[in-house]
């Protein structure tokens, strides 16, 4: 029996090869050996009934044995006396011992089938565990391959590359006319396909140093390409976590620190584009200059001197024609409220000089105009008109005042809703709309309002519907009456409805807007509404 | 080697400064009210102490000492004492002053250098008299004696029974249109602009007028700037030099080209000046944008500024 354990347990042995579950089967093997030890034991050990000593047990113990290991036979004659008491207690140790050897092999069997089970549930799994490891290493060979030819090379760590399609089809704008402006031979129509930004961005960051370079293609007027954002910076981290830096000084090609929709990021904003006030008195959005930003904790701060020529002013764009510089910046808060409501706001200032352009010397000049549409020649029908002299150019005084609030609450389960406006209040700021200029013919200063007011409702980040309005008055003194301005009111304003599938890394937005100015003229060629509505259907795709 | 560096700099740095000491003056000139075109510009009204006797100036000599803002190309010659290397020339109460270089020897005054200058004045320059200075200068930099030259500054406003001016402050090509609405509804209206620049009606049975009905009329002075051409006068007036026609006026500012420019803002006013004083009867101011060229620049284009009537 023993032997047979032994053999069983090599070929466990063999099979296996796993430390711990041979120590398993090296248990069980002990286990069983133990047990069967114990039968065996209990067979051959059991006490005699009657005893008389050593060599009496010795002489019984070799009696059972010689009479268990012989079979029984019957024997025929006179009735021989009956079995003695000790007879029949070997008879009956006997059987026990029978009974027990059954049990015993009753139970070897059941360690054996038990110990097959086991051996097909090892080699299953083993199985199991061999494909495994041939799946992660072909994963390591794949991770690997691609450590070697990494998609994009940086000579430094830290740098990353981000970059945003906006394609515009301007499905529907009601002003569009098949025709040329004979001014300027652009076409009137602006129902059409449109790359409105096609950004390419690459910035660094790294504990003390960060740095941007950013390039935007767009089809607005012709494949155009040029540079938006470039900038140095040098930086004092913040607290652990802080999305922030404590202090940063960057120098370069930025975004005008003022308010809060033209620091947010086009990528980011479900409505096409900015606000009318937005678009008139920061044009272009960026600016060259010098700044410094940070926050602590829920305070953010930024401020700035900066030429005050924009890249989307009409005059001079990144350019700047006098040597006095804007200074700018914004003061604010960014935080929680509660678990669910967050909320951001702030008040943003700029002070500098605007530009009144000089005009060239003339020469003095005739001109014939055949008044009497005759052909011939008159001396009555020409005009001389003396030269002048150049005008120089000046400088004035410009300022804005800003206040934003954006409030934000996330509803569980079902999204986020966001509720967020900002006033602006300028005066001779106007630098693409209704440009402005005390210096020109008016001979007064321009005082512009506008603001803005937006509500967003996002659905499981997958779906967003807006509404926004917005307004802009360039002149708010366009009615004074001793220096009437034609038309008398020029206020812009805009309602702007907009529906949003997907997230800014892949969406498809639809907006419709309604305009009104005063560009149209009535029967009398007074300034009127003129029709633009537009219906603008947007995809973007940002990595 | 980080030292030799920092004492260069230290060296360069004051060689550098006095080298932009030195030289003439880097401002154009064109604040002042006098611009010279042959003349070196010094910021500071010219000097009237006393100076020295020596170098004079002995003559100054100009076609016409009636000048109005903005008016350009004035010749004025003189005479200079021979020990003058140049003249300064300056208006009073201006900004600056001018040095122009002596020329050729003076041939009827013996000894003597000529000298000549091109001037212009701003069309800032204030109304009124003013004096115009000039003192001769020698090598050694003395100062002569103050010579002066008395000028009236005037405007020159049209002078009309009605005008109605457009002025801008862009190279762009505004047109002023103007229609004149009698009062008898019969009578077709009169447009006046830069194809039809007389206020008259078609001549009856397709006939001509006359000179001196055309010299009596209203008209459209000048185009300017016309289809880009750029003339640099930014300003159309229509003149009524005797008679008014009876009606309502129209005034209308159609923009036919920006010619590049971004904006133009405007005013147009409508004043009578029948003897050098005129008085306002109505004005505007507007800025025209991209979009108003589109019209289609016909005689009733343009936005409408205002509307007046005439008895």
């Amino acid at each position: 029996m023993y032997t047979e354990h032994a053999s069983f347990r090599r070929a466990t042995l063999g099979a296996g090869g796993h430390k711990g579950r041979r120590s398993f089967v090296a248990g069980l093997v002990t286990a069983g050996w133990v047990a069967s030890g114990a039968a065996a034991w209990a067979q051959e050990g059991a006490p005699p009934a009657k005893a008389g000593g050593a060599d009496a047990a010795q002489a019984q113990k070799d009696s059972k044995d010689s009479k268990a290991s012989e079979p029984v036979t019957p024997t025929l004659g006179p009735p021989t006396p009956g079995p003695s008491e000790t007879e029949k207690e070997l008879v009956e140790a006997q059987k026990k011992a029978i009974d027990a050897q059954k049990a015993l092999e009753a139970t070897q069997a059941d360690l054996k089938a038990s110990l097959e089970a086991l051996a097909a549930e090892l080699g299953a799994e083993r199985e199991q565990r061999a494909e495994e490891v041939v799946a992660l290493q072909e994963k390591l060979a794949k991770a690997q391959a691609a450590l070697k030819k990494p998609p994009v090379s940086t000579a430094q760590p830290g740098v990353a590359l981000t970059g945003y399609v906006q394609a515009d089809w301007r499905i529907w704008g009601q002003s569009s006319e098949d025709q040329i402006n004979p001014s300027t031979l652009a076409p009137v129509n602006e129902e059409r396909f449109m790359i409105r930004r096609a950004r390419l961005k690459t910035t660094i960051d790294r504990e003390y140093v960060a740095g941007a370079l950013e390039f935007d293609g767009n089809t607005v007027n012709g494949t155009t390409a040029r540079i938006v954002n470039a900038e140095a910076s040098f930086k004092l981290p913040g607290e652990e976590g802080s999305p922030v830096p404590l202090l940063m000084a960057s120098i370069g090609l930025f975004k005008i620190p003022f308010g809060f929709e033209l620091l947010q990021s086009d990528r980011d904003r479900v409505f096409l584009e900015r606000s009318t006030a937005e678009q008139a008195l920061f044009p272009g959005e960026y600016d060259l200059g010098a700044r410094l930003s940070g926050g602590w904790r829920f305070v953010r701060y930024a401020v700035a001197v900066m030429n005050g020529d924009p890249l989307g002013e009409k005059a001079y764009p990144g350019r700047d024609p006098n040597a006095a510089k804007d200074i700018v910046g914004r003061l604010g808060v960014e935080t929680p409220i509660v678990d669910t409501v967050s909320v951001a706001a702030g008040f943003s200032g700029l002070t500098g000089k605007g530009f009144h352009r000089g005009t060239p010397a003339t020469k003095s000049v005739i001109q014939w105009s055949d008044r009497n549409e005759d052909g011939i020649f008159t001396s009555d029908e020409i005009a001389a008109v003396p030269g002048s002299a150049a005008t120089p150019s000046q400088n004035f005084s410009r300022f804005a005042w800003g206040a934003d609030l954006n409030l934000q609450v996330t509803i569980p389960d079902i999204g986020v809703a966001t509720a967020y406006g900002e006033l602006y209040y300028a005066k001779n700021l106007d630098r693409a709309k209704v440009v402005a200029d005390p210096l020109g013919p008016l001979g007064r200063d321009a005082r512009e309002l506008g603001f803005y007011v937006a509500g967003l409702f996002e659905f499981q980040k997958i779906a967003t519907v807006g509404v926004r309005y917005d307004t802009y008055n360039p002149d708010r003194d366009s009615t004074n009456p001793t220096k009437p301005l034609i038309p008398t009111d020029l206020s812009y304003g805009t309602l702007s409805v907009v529906a949003v599938v997907g997230t800014p890394m892949a969406r498809l937005q639809l907006e419709y807007d309604h305009n009104t100015n005063h560009s149209g003229r009535d029967l009398m060629g007074r300034p009127a509404n003129l029709k633009d509505d537009t219906l603008i259907v947007r995809g973007q795709v940002a990595f | 080697m980080r030292s030799a560096s920092l004492f260069a700099l230290l060296v360069a740095l004051p060689v550098g400064m006095a080298a932009g000491c030195g030289g003439a003056a880097p401002q154009s000139g064109i604040t002042a009210w006098l611009r010279v075109s042959n003349g070196q510009y010094e910021p500071g009204a010219l000097s009237i102490d006393p100076g020295m006797m020596e170098p004079t100036v002995d003559t100054i000599t100009t076609h016409n000492n009636h000048v109005f803002p903005g008016a350009t190309g004035r010749s004025i010659t003189g005479s200079v004492n021979g020990k003058a290397v140049a003249v300064m020339i300056g208006l009073d109460g201006d900004s600056g002053h001018w040095l122009v270089p002596v020329g050729v020897p003076d041939f009827d005054i013996t000894g003597n250098f000529t000298f000549a200058a091109s001037v212009s004045y701003s069309p800032d320059l204030p109304i009124g008299t003013r004096k115009l200075q000039f003192r001769g200068i020698d090598v050694d930099g003395n100062l002569g004696p103050i010579q002066s030259l008395a000028l009236s500054v005037g405007i020159t406003s049209p002078q009309g029974n009605l005008v109605v001016q457009l002025d801008w402050d862009t190279e762009a090509d505004l047109d002023l249109h103007l229609r004149i609405d009698p009062p008898d509804p019969a009578a077709k209206p009169i447009d006046v602009w830069n194809r039809a620049p007389l206020a008259l009606p078609p001549a009856p049975n397709g006939g001509t007028y006359s000179q001196m009905d055309t010299k009596a009329a209203g008209r459209l002075q000048f185009d300017s700037n016309a289809n880009c051409v750029i003339d640099g006068q930014r300003h159309e007036e229509v003149v009524f030099p005797m008679a008014v026609p009876p009606g309502t006026y129209e005034v209308r500012v159609d923009t036919f080209s920006l010619c590049g420019e971004a904006t133009a803002r405007w005013h147009v006013a409508a004043f009578t000046n029948p003897a050098g004083t005129p008085t306002l009867i109505q004005e505007a101011f507007g800025q025209s944008q991209d979009r108003d060229t589109l019209a289609a620049h016909d005689a009733t284009s343009g936005v409408l500024a205002f509307s007046f009537t005439q008895p």
